[in-house]
């Protein structure tokens, strides 16, 4: 095609335009009303990408051993979340001591105000961060909670679209979750993101009692995101004589990166 | 060029666009091509500065739709790499090589992510939150990993559309 040279200046100032309208609507009260019509056909598309993705990452490839070994590991690290998961939900109401009834309560109450998303995409940046295919038409409020199917949190809404939303993950190192550990003491801390990779508890108070194989739960600190979910469990602990606080090393049960479904937790008061 | 012939190369840019952000970018925990950058360069290789903008324009909108960065980061940045690249592209591409084509790739792909990091790190510390991996080995580790494979991508497309339509796909700049 040759480079035609008719009316340049009317081509630049088309173009200019077309960047000034999108930015102004980018960030205008409007956006939402503004992009629905471009979310609604390029949502779809994105979660067929991502089906499409995710089928490409289970192909056999030579490495076919290593691929039934992870397979196998997927396996048991489903059951393990399922048993993390019950262990969790038991303890933590054992401690009110009226188990049946209120483990009952507990998961309607997760369940009821739990919206069903797709992850359709995966954020480009070097940050944690998945889409999904739910955003304000379908409730989604920034802060809330993102679980699996199976209660273990995953992040919590950053970035909330007419009709697609932005989980940032609990391994990203933006991201502060208020949690307690179940041990005797019911000790509290901050969850915090490690070079995107792994989880670490601080701010523990250094006279409680903490030790590898605790679970890690949510705390009811946050109005947004429910008490008790599980993050995850502890494999080491960092205490240094003098300091006020101790650390330790938390351990999701998941691949965080590789959940196709999740349900993001309306808080109480907000709900739809 | 036909209307039609418009609409689907729009509609390329759309699919291509889409498909990086919902299959390739979940392929791995980093970005292993950058199909719309690819894209993109190969449209101003053969079409020109002014119709590889339009693109730049439905391109960077799609990126910036489902990006987390700040709103209009995708297009500026695109617009920029790809009027710089057109400036390059008159001193650097002949026919002869293709090791040319090959370096605006690379410069692009180094350009792209770095200018991208840089946003967004500026715009963590304007907002107070803390981001711990600027421009960490394993950052650079992964964007030359990516330049290369993008550069390997644009030459064997740009071999292969060259051959196969001699007169239509002739770089614009030697028409």
């Amino acid at each position: 095609m040759q480079q035609n040279n008719r009316k340049p200046t009317k081509f630049w100032l088309f173009l200019t335009a077309l960047v000034v309208i999108i930015a102004i609507f980018g960030y205008s009260p409007i956006r939402n009303s503004f992009f629905r019509p471009f979310e609604y056909i390029t949502t779809p598309i994105v979660h067929i990408s991502y089906s499409i993705g995710q089928w490409l990452h289970r192909l056999p490839h030579p490495l076919q051993q290593k691929k039934d070994l992870l397979s196998k590991n997927e396996k048991l690290q489903q059951e393990n979340e399922k048993l993390l998961q019950e262990n969790s939900a038991l303890r933590a109401l054992q401690e009110e001591a009226v188990i049946t009834k209120r483990m009952q309560e507990f998961m309607d109450s997760i369940s009821a105000r739990g919206i069903t998303a797709h992850v359709i995409g995966k954020s480009s940046s070097e940050k944690k961060i998945l889409i999904i295919d739910r955003g304000k038409d379908h409730g989604i409020i920034k802060g809330a909670a993102a679980i699996t199917e199976s209660g273990i949190i995953i992040g919590t809404v950053d970035n909330v679209q007419a009709r697609s939303s932005h989980i940032l993950l609990i391994t990203d190192s933006s991201q502060n979750i208020a949690a307690k550990i179940q041990n005797d003491s019911s000790s509290p801390g901050v969850i915090k993101g490690e070079f995107g990779l792994a989880l670490s508890m601080e701010l523990i108070p250094q006279n409680d009692h903490v030790e590898a194989q605790q679970t890690v739960v949510t705390s009811a600190l946050d109005s947004k995101i429910p008490p008790n979910l599980l993050i995850g469990t502890i494999t080491d602990v960092d205490k240094k004589e003098g300091s006020v606080f101790q650390n330790a090393k938390v351990v999701s049960p998941i691949q965080l990166d590789r959940v196709e479904t999740i349900s993001v937790i309306t808080p109480a008061d907000e709900s739809i | 060029m036909k209307a039609y012939k418009h609409i689907l190369y729009l509609s390329l840019t759309l699919l291509v666009t889409l498909f990086q952000i919902g299959a390739i970018q979940t392929l791995s925990d980093h970005t292993l091509i950058a199909l719309p950058l690819i894209l993109l360069l190969l449209y101003l290789i053969f079409f020109g500065l002014r119709f590889a903008l339009v693109h730049v324009i439905l391109s960077g909108f799609l990126l910036d739709l489902f990006s987390p960065s700040f709103f209009g980061m995708n297009i500026i940045l695109l617009v920029i790499l790809i009027t710089l690249g057109s400036l390059l592209i008159k001193s650097l591409l002949s026919q002869k090589s293709i090791l040319p084509l090959f370096s605006l790739t690379l410069f692009s792909t180094f350009f792209f992510f770095i200018m991208q990091e840089l946003v967004e790190y500026s715009s963590d510390i304007i907002s107070g939150i803390p981001h711990d991996q600027f421009f960490s080995f394993s950052f650079f580790f992964w964007t030359c990993v990516c330049a290369f494979i993008n550069g390997v991508a644009i030459s064997m497309l740009y071999k292969l559309f060259s051959m196969r339509k001699p007169y239509k796909l002739k770089p614009y700049i030697v028409h």
